[in-house]
């Protein structure tokens, strides 16, 4: 194993002044006593070892798309933890596994053609991969919720904004329709719906998009989950609409003490909500760490791309950075590092053997043979 | 959804003012001497003289059409054949026809939409691949062609069920054992139809977005499965029960046919060959009176059951 | 891609121009059967063709054009294929009908009533002696010959009707959608009848009848289709240089429509049998002596007791080509609305 627990050592000391990471205080500190510890957990490279705070583990996680033209591995062995109160963004490009793995975690995967192959997702300490389908639908909207991409099209058509609310407030908190209505039309003036009352009797089409998606984001905090798992909440929604909605996720997580898997392409939303990120490249993970070490050590080719790729006004640069190429082909995949075949800064082994995550800190690794 | 029903109902009448006035055109086309047509060939020349006179046969087609319609609603349009009025010679063969059509109507869509639902929830199983070859066999195979094998295989070889003919009033143990064939016939390629149509409608709606939302929320499987998804399947399956009712009306001519069922179909046919031309065009007028009330019901569950229009 | 849209509108038109003759009062009818079918297999001949050639691209390949990637969707559908063979070879039995039959389907053998199967006739005899395998193989060219013919005029005047309303739109298009409505209104069985009794039967009457019967779904289709085409930019900066309507309709607007038309089209032909079948039952559609599958079985019907073969073998022969016919549209369908995934 490329692991080295000196290097974990050294970087600690770096991290100290890191901005919003101070849950990763305890870690590092039992990690300093106890460098035994770590070597436990080095298989996972989310190396968590308060795990009271543990919220979610996911712990190699394979999930497989068996299609008429070949296996697509939509998520390949990933890793990631989120703690309680905590926001962890995934990031990448469409296409890498990001809504996979979190469709994941739900166990929302269309069966056929996909199925999780492999790993564990351990929340609260139980493996939800174990779970019955209905133990699993006694978390999902009610443990963990989700919020989806499309706004336009994730409300059904045919019930009123207030049903559609109200309905998981039947299921998960045995409310009678009336409670729960007016619970339904409580949470609709939360996430910021002028004239709740009325709107809780319209339709979906009678919504704009930003109302969709507020309530959406209603209906997956009406049982007031300990997780929520945004995927592109925002791709679909106006840039002006994007800021409001983004807030008020936010606000709301604050407010519950939500942990939130933020799921993006958009860099700028990562700066301004995640504590933790993970960078996802062909399924994989290929960069994870704090939000300042994301931002102010990138260390992965593909995220420096990402990040020299984001417009900036103090970039002096005229052009955009772009990064040469395509994702490769999930039905053919490059043997060694994905990346690979877009990689500026690629060498021999690049080719020939898929990257290990080598460590930069407690927390922060990236697979790239740059490192090793 | 006032709006709407008022909106349809008003124009139910320009459209069935078009519908007749085509009606009565396309008779008009008939070759030969109008007063004839009207009154059969063994008319003497004065009872001509005297129908050209009460159908203005010599005015222009406004007239004529006037007239005739106003001959048809107060009863002075005669069948050749029966010499009676043409609406109570309609009106008599009514109820057979009602009682053959409306029984297949329920019976298709009772069958078609749970072997619809289940074909698509539990796709490329045994079930789905014996409702689906039976659906394809139902669309394909002629109305008349599945009576004449019920009829062989029940009431030749079984003998369990009368060959053809009226028992009487459906709710008679004697009329039930009557109608039965003749229903399932008329409803099979109906329920083959709406079967496919609910299979593929349910298997496009299970891949929807909101679909998902309700998986994500929690909701049990068979709400998912009928609450969500089929909710929004009845738009398409209605709309294919619209356009499978003109069908129907074809498939009751056949089957009246096939089993000397007294109904309106087989009039209308009988009316041809006896060129009773005053009684086709009873026939004609009042079936489509009735394919345009049955088609405004279907538009009418249509607007209720999709908000869209309900709240415009 | 515009070489294969090329020739499918050159069959389309190519088969009208043909077909137009049947009505005709005059034409003799049988002559022009042997005309269809010789063009029919010619057709489908060449489906068949293309198919085994695309058949052999393996899955590595890159697939050039759309056109490329209908064809091996098509091949790929294992039913749409087996349909395609069954009707090849009902084509085939229906041309070749003289020369596999020794027995003229309308000579009636009153020494030989009612029979079952035999080694003289295959599939017995009817009620006035006549062989059923000969009316049987007649009665699949008058059916499958009529049938085409309806569906390739019905999609002719329904595509006409279509392209009128949605390219010229306003009062046009007000005019001829209202009509549409109207018609479309009376079941067509009543229009049928309403028909037949004022102008009696006959083929030509009733191919007319039947063309007219879906025109509201081609007409709906390509109008649609031609509005959203009528928008594009290339469509308005033919009509700046000044090309006529007529060319910018034939050059760039049939092509982007011809895909809904041959899928309607061809899920159609099967029902338009059925009807045309069911017509023909009543009494209503082919007249006797000429043999059809619907009399056929309507006179079988009254033989039930004696001899179930003057029902079963027209009504499985209709069931069969109906069926292939419908496989094969499903399988066309599938090939086209698809044909922009993957």
């Amino acid at each position: 194993m490329p692991l080295t627990v000196g290097l974990n050592h050294k970087k600690i000391t770096n991290e100290s002044g890191a901005p919003n990471n101070g849950h990763v205080r305890p870690a590092d500190t039992t990690n300093l006593k106890n460098p035994l510890k770590t070597k436990i957990y080095k298989d996972f490279p989310t190396k968590c070892t308060d795990n009271d705070d543990l919220l979610l583990q996911i712990e190699n996680l394979k999930t497989f798309f068996h299609t008429e033209d070949g296996l697509i591995r939509g998520c390949d062995g990933v890793s990631y933890s989120v703690k309680k109160g905590q926001t962890l963004a995934v990031v990448g490009e469409s296409g890498s596994g990001k809504s996979v793995t979190a469709m994941s975690i739900l166990k929302l995967i269309p069966d056929p053609p996909g199925k999780i192959a492999g790993g564990r997702i351990l929340f609260k300490g139980n493996d939800l991969l174990s779970f019955t389908p209905d133990e699993m639908r006694k978390i999902r909207g009610n443990e963990i919720a989700m919020i989806f991409q499309e706004p336009m099209t994730s409300l059904n058509p045919v019930m009123t904004a207030g049903e559609q609310i109200s309905e998981s407030l039947i299921l998960h908190r045995g409310f009678n329709k009336k409670e729960a209505m007016s619970n339904a039309v409580e949470l609709l003036s939360l996430v910021g719906i002028p004239a709740p009352e009325t709107r809780a009797g319209e339709y979906p089409h009678q919504l704009s998009g930003g109302m969709r998606q507020r309530v959406m984001i209603a209906i997956a905090l009406a049982c007031r989950p300990d997780l929520l798992i945004a995927d592109e909440p925002t791709s679909a929604l106006d840039v002006t609409i994007q800021a409001q909605i983004l807030r008020l996720i936010k606000k709301l997580q604050k407010q519950f003490g939500m942990a939130v898997i933020l799921i993006t392409h958009d860099m700028g939303v990562v700066a301004e909500t995640a504590d933790m990120v993970a960078v996802m490249y062909c399924g994989r993970i290929v960069e994870y760490g704090t939000s300042h070490d994301i931002f102010f050590s990138p260390r992965h080719p593909y995220l420096k791309g990402l990040l020299r790729s984001v417009l900036n006004i103090d970039n002096e640069e005229d052009d955009l950075y772009i990064i040469e190429g395509n994702i490769p082909d999930p039905l053919n995949l490059p043997e060694g590092c994905p990346f690979e075949p877009r990689c500026p800064e690629k060498m021999d082994i690049c080719t020939k053997q898929r990257p290990e995550p080598f460590f930069f800190g407690n927390v922060h690794y990236a697979c790239c043979w740059l490192h090793a | 959804m006032l709006n709407y029903t008022i909106r349809r109902l008003l124009l139910l009448i320009p459209l069935l003012f078009f519908i007749s006035v085509m009606i009565f055109g396309i008779l008009k086309l008939t070759p030969g001497d109008p007063a004839v047509v009207l009154l059969g060939e063994r008319a003497t020349e004065e009872a001509l003289e005297l129908t050209r006179e009460k159908y203005a046969l010599n005015s222009p087609f406004y007239v004529q059409y006037v007239k005739m319609m106003g001959n048809f609603f107060t009863g002075e349009l005669k069948s050749i054949y029966y010499k009676e009025n043409v609406i109570m010679v309609v009106l008599k063969k009514m109820i057979p026809t009602l009682e053959l059509g409306l029984t297949a109507l329920m019976l298709a869509i009772a069958v078609s939409i749970p072997a619809g639902i289940i074909s698509s929830v539990k796709r490329n199983s045994i079930f789905d691949y014996t409702s689906m070859t039976t659906a394809l066999f139902g669309i394909s195979i002629p109305v008349f062609f599945t009576g004449i094998l019920l009829i062989y295989l029940f009431a030749v070889k079984l003998k369990v069920l009368p060959a053809s003919g009226y028992g009487g009033s459906m709710f008679t143990i004697e009329g039930l054992r009557h109608l039965v064939m003749p229903a399932f016939v008329l409803s099979f390629t109906m329920m083959a139809s709406t079967t496919r149509i609910t299979r593929s409608s349910m298997l496009d709606l299970l891949q929807e977005d909101y679909i998902r939302t309700a998986r994500a929320k929690g909701v049990k499987e068979n709400q998912v499965i009928l609450k969500h998804a089929f909710k929004n399947a009845l738009m398409p399956i209605a709309t294919n029960v619209g356009n499978q009712i003109a069908r129907l009306f074809a498939g009751a001519v056949l089957t009246e046919t096939v089993f000397a069922w007294p109904g309106v179909g087989r009039l209308a046919v009988n009316a041809i060959f006896r060129r009773d031309e005053p009684l086709v065009f009873g026939c004609v007028l009042i079936l489509s009176v009735i394919y345009v009330v049955v088609n405004l019901m279907v538009d009418l569950f249509y607007g209720i059951i999709n908000p869209r229009i309900r709240y415009e | 891609m515009n070489n294969i849209l090329k020739i499918k509108t050159f069959y389309l038109f190519i088969i009208s121009a043909l077909l137009l003759a049947v009505i005709s009062p005059k034409a003799e009818i049988d002559y022009i059967s042997y005309g269809i079918f010789a063009l029919l297999t010619l057709i489908i001949l060449l489906i068949s063709l293309a198919i085994y050639r695309h058949k052999k691209i393996n899955a590595t390949t890159i697939i050039k054009g759309t056109g490329e990637l209908v064809w091996r969707r098509l091949a790929k559908n294992r039913t749409a294929t087996a349909s395609m063979i069954i009707l090849i070879l009902l084509s085939f039995l229906a041309i070749l009908a003289p020369f596999i039959t020794p027995h003229d389907p309308l000579e009636t053998d009153w020494g030989a009533l009612s029979q079952g199967i035999s080694s003289s006739h295959w599939l017995g005899t009817d009620d006035m002696g006549r062989d059923i395998f000969a009316r049987n193989l007649f009665g699949i060219r008058v059916a499958m010959g009529i049938g085409v013919t309806a569906v390739v005029l019905n999609t002719l005047i329904g595509t006409l009707l279509g392209l009128l309303a949605g390219y010229y739109g306003g009062k046009t298009d007000n005019v001829i959608m209202r009509l549409l409505e109207i018609w479309n209104a009376i079941p067509f069985i009543l229009l049928a009848i309403a028909v037949m009794a004022a102008l009696g039967t006959g083929i030509g009457k009733l191919i007319l009848i039947v063309s007219l019967s879906n025109l509201m779904a081609f007409a709906r289709i390509i109008r649609g289709s031609v509005m959203t085409v009528r928008e594009f930019d290339y469509v308005a900066a033919a009509k700046v240089i000044g090309i006529k309507d007529f060319h910018i309709i034939i050059r760039h607007i049939i092509p982007n429509c011809i895909s809904p038309i041959l899928v309607l089209a061809s899920l159609s032909i099967g029902e338009t049998i059925l009807v045309i079948a069911g017509l023909s039952f009543l009494g209503l559609g082919i007249q006797p002596p000429m043999p059809s599958l619907g009399g056929m079985l309507s006179n079988g019907q009254q033989f039930l007791h004696e001899n179930l073969l003057m029902s079963i073998v027209p009504g499985v022969t209709i069931l069969l080509i109906v069926l292939s016919f419908n496989l094969f549209g499903d399988g066309v369908r599938d090939a086209l609305d698809s044909r922009l995934e993957s």
